[in-house]
């Protein structure tokens, strides 16, 4: 929700320099069919490969650059490494273990329960601010390890950071290493659309926007 | 399932919505309900609030759009120099005449959250279609009652005495950095948000206005206003003076906070909604003539309880 307006903005530059976009909403999220409770990381793998087949069909192309911000990134990594159509991959600031995120979100639901609201429901599923974490999609979460990516298959990985990490600069290095092309853009920004407390803001971290936007326009050529 | 469509309307199809198609019920026609905005929050609503809303509603019988205001969301900026105050209403109206047009909508009832309870209220009060509006942390007046309240737990707690000491003295300080030109706004901190209410004899003639034509008023107040409202009983305290013809109903979630980030809270919000709706309109849409017609109407006093 918090990411929507700066995945729209993007989705504007990078459609003004030539790029067909498509943003959508995993089941259970956004404007999509189902519930929290209902959603899976295996689902949601699946619904990024229905949107390639969508954009492809519908924009007539074959290749593909998937974005993805925090666990949108982590699953782009995931997603590409099941097809031959993606060719590049936009990183920004990924989850790199699914493990320590879901840490993290049972600790944001501890502060929303703090402040009236959130906590556990019971029955294994904890209420993060409204948002349901099912003991099911935590179990998948546990599986998610970035580091762990044998193969990529996309071409080029830009990893875009707002802040400074051990993890993203060995992640840059172990895929260089493989033979993918990865670039790391550390971008020192106020503003961060994953930050709860952000989510009224009307900032937007252009300078990332732009970054991305370089990027891929300097890979196509 | 609920069926779904996401649309383009406005007069420069510059408006982006989603509506969620009502399943077919007895009782005949029934008003369709729009959704608006909370502050700059696109269409889905705080923890998808206006989407869990939508296909409740349409559950219900209810033809619901949840639809971006211009410059948020989907929707494209104005390319007028109308004030947002103004432009709300303007495309509350456009959204009904897409239902009108395509869904063969007569009336509308309008829901919002924080400024989105504020533009339904405007829309609400320049609309005739509009017969009825749900608020949930609109305006509200501190009375005595109210510092009651807010004062009467803290004075017996010395960590509020202490909380108060260190603000004032916080106070005091950002007082001199002023005024040795220290301490500037960064460029980036976020900006606060305030709103301003106007004059309760305004808003009370208003009120009065909309019950005489008819319209239904669902106020919902949470913990998380309370800077503006903190007790149950407190809107009714308030606009004694007016006389909703038995079209009010006033609910305070003491529990919840300002955008239901709670799972429990926000399906009791949404049911709370829903029943409402039912209440009122489970025999379809009415001629209002501004007497109490009977069956469906709800209660103006004793509701608030939670």
């Amino acid at each position: 929700m918090r990411t929507h307006r700066a995945f729209r903005q993007l989705a504007g530059r990078l459609t003004d320099v030539g790029f067909h976009v498509l943003r959508f909403d995993y089941f259970g999220t956004g404007d999509s069919g189902g519930t929290g409770r209902d959603a899976s990381i295996a689902g949601w793998l699946e619904d990024i490969s229905a949107a390639i087949g969508e954009i492809e069909d519908t924009a007539g192309v074959r290749k593909v650059s998937l974005i993805g911000l925090r666990l949108g990134a982590t699953l782009a990594a995931r997603a590409a490494a099941l097809r031959s159509d993606v060719d590049r991959l936009i990183l920004w600031n990924p989850v790199m273990s699914g493990g320590d995120y879901a840490s993290e979100l049972a600790v944001e639901a501890t502060r929303f329960k703090g402040a009236r609201g959130g906590g556990s429901n019971g029955g294994g599923l904890i209420d993060v601010g409204g948002y349901p974490l099912t003991r099911g999609l935590r179990e998948e979460l546990l599986g998610l390890d970035l580091l762990a990516l044998d193969d990529l298959r996309a071409a080029s990985v830009l990893i875009v950071a707002s802040e400074r990490s051990e993890s993203y600069e060995r992640l840059g290095q172990t895929w260089s290493g493989r033979g993918t092309e990865t670039a790391h853009r550390f971008i020192s920004t106020a503003v961060n659309p994953s930050d709860d407390d952000e989510f009224v803001s009307a900032l937007m971290p252009a300078e990332v926007l732009e970054t991305i936007v370089d990027w891929l326009v300097g890979v196509a050529r | 399932m609920i069926r779904e469509k996401a649309i383009r309307f406005g007069s420069s199809a510059s408006l982006v919505g989603v509506v969620s198609e009502a399943e077919p019920v007895d009782g005949g026609e029934r008003p369709a309900f729009l959704l608006l905005n909370a502050g700059i929050l696109h269409h889905v609503g705080p923890a998808r609030l206006h989407v869990a809303l939508g296909r409740q509603l349409a559950a219900a019988g209810f033809t619901s759009l949840r639809f971006d205001f211009s410059g948020i969301g989907d929707s494209e900026p104005r390319r007028d120099t109308l004030p947002f105050d103004e432009s709300t209403v303007v495309e509350v109206q456009e959204a009904m005449d897409h239902l009108s047009r395509t869904r063969g909508a007569r009336q509308f009832v309008l829901f919002g959250l924080c400024s989105g309870a504020d533009a339904a209220f405007r829309a609400a009060k320049a609309e005739p279609r509009v017969v009825g509006h749900v608020s949930i942390d609109g305006f509200a007046y501190r009375n005595f009652a109210y510092y009651l309240h807010y004062y009467g737990p803290r004075l017996l707690k010395p960590r509020s005495w202490i909380a108060f000491t260190r603000r004032q003295l916080a106070k005091a300080g950002r007082v001199v950095r002023a005024t040795l030109g220290r301490g500037q706004n960064s460029p980036t901190a976020p900006p606060v948000f305030a709103r301003e209410f106007a004059p309760r004899d305004e808003v009370a003639s208003e009120l009065s206005a909309l019950a005489n034509q008819g319209v239904h008023q669902f106020f919902i107040y949470t913990a998380g206003h309370e800077r503006w409202y903190n007790h149950a009983g407190q809107f009714h305290r308030t606009f004694r003076d007016v006389d909703f013809h038995g079209r009010l109903r006033v609910d305070y979630f003491a529990d919840a906070d300002h955008t239901f980030p709670d799972l429990g809270h926000q399906e009791a919000l949404i049911t709370a909604i829903c029943d409402w709706a039912r209440s009122v309109w489970s025999e379809g849409l009415r001629r209002e003539t501004g007497a109490e017609v009977g069956g469906g109407a709800v209660a103006s006093a004793g509701v608030e309880d939670r």
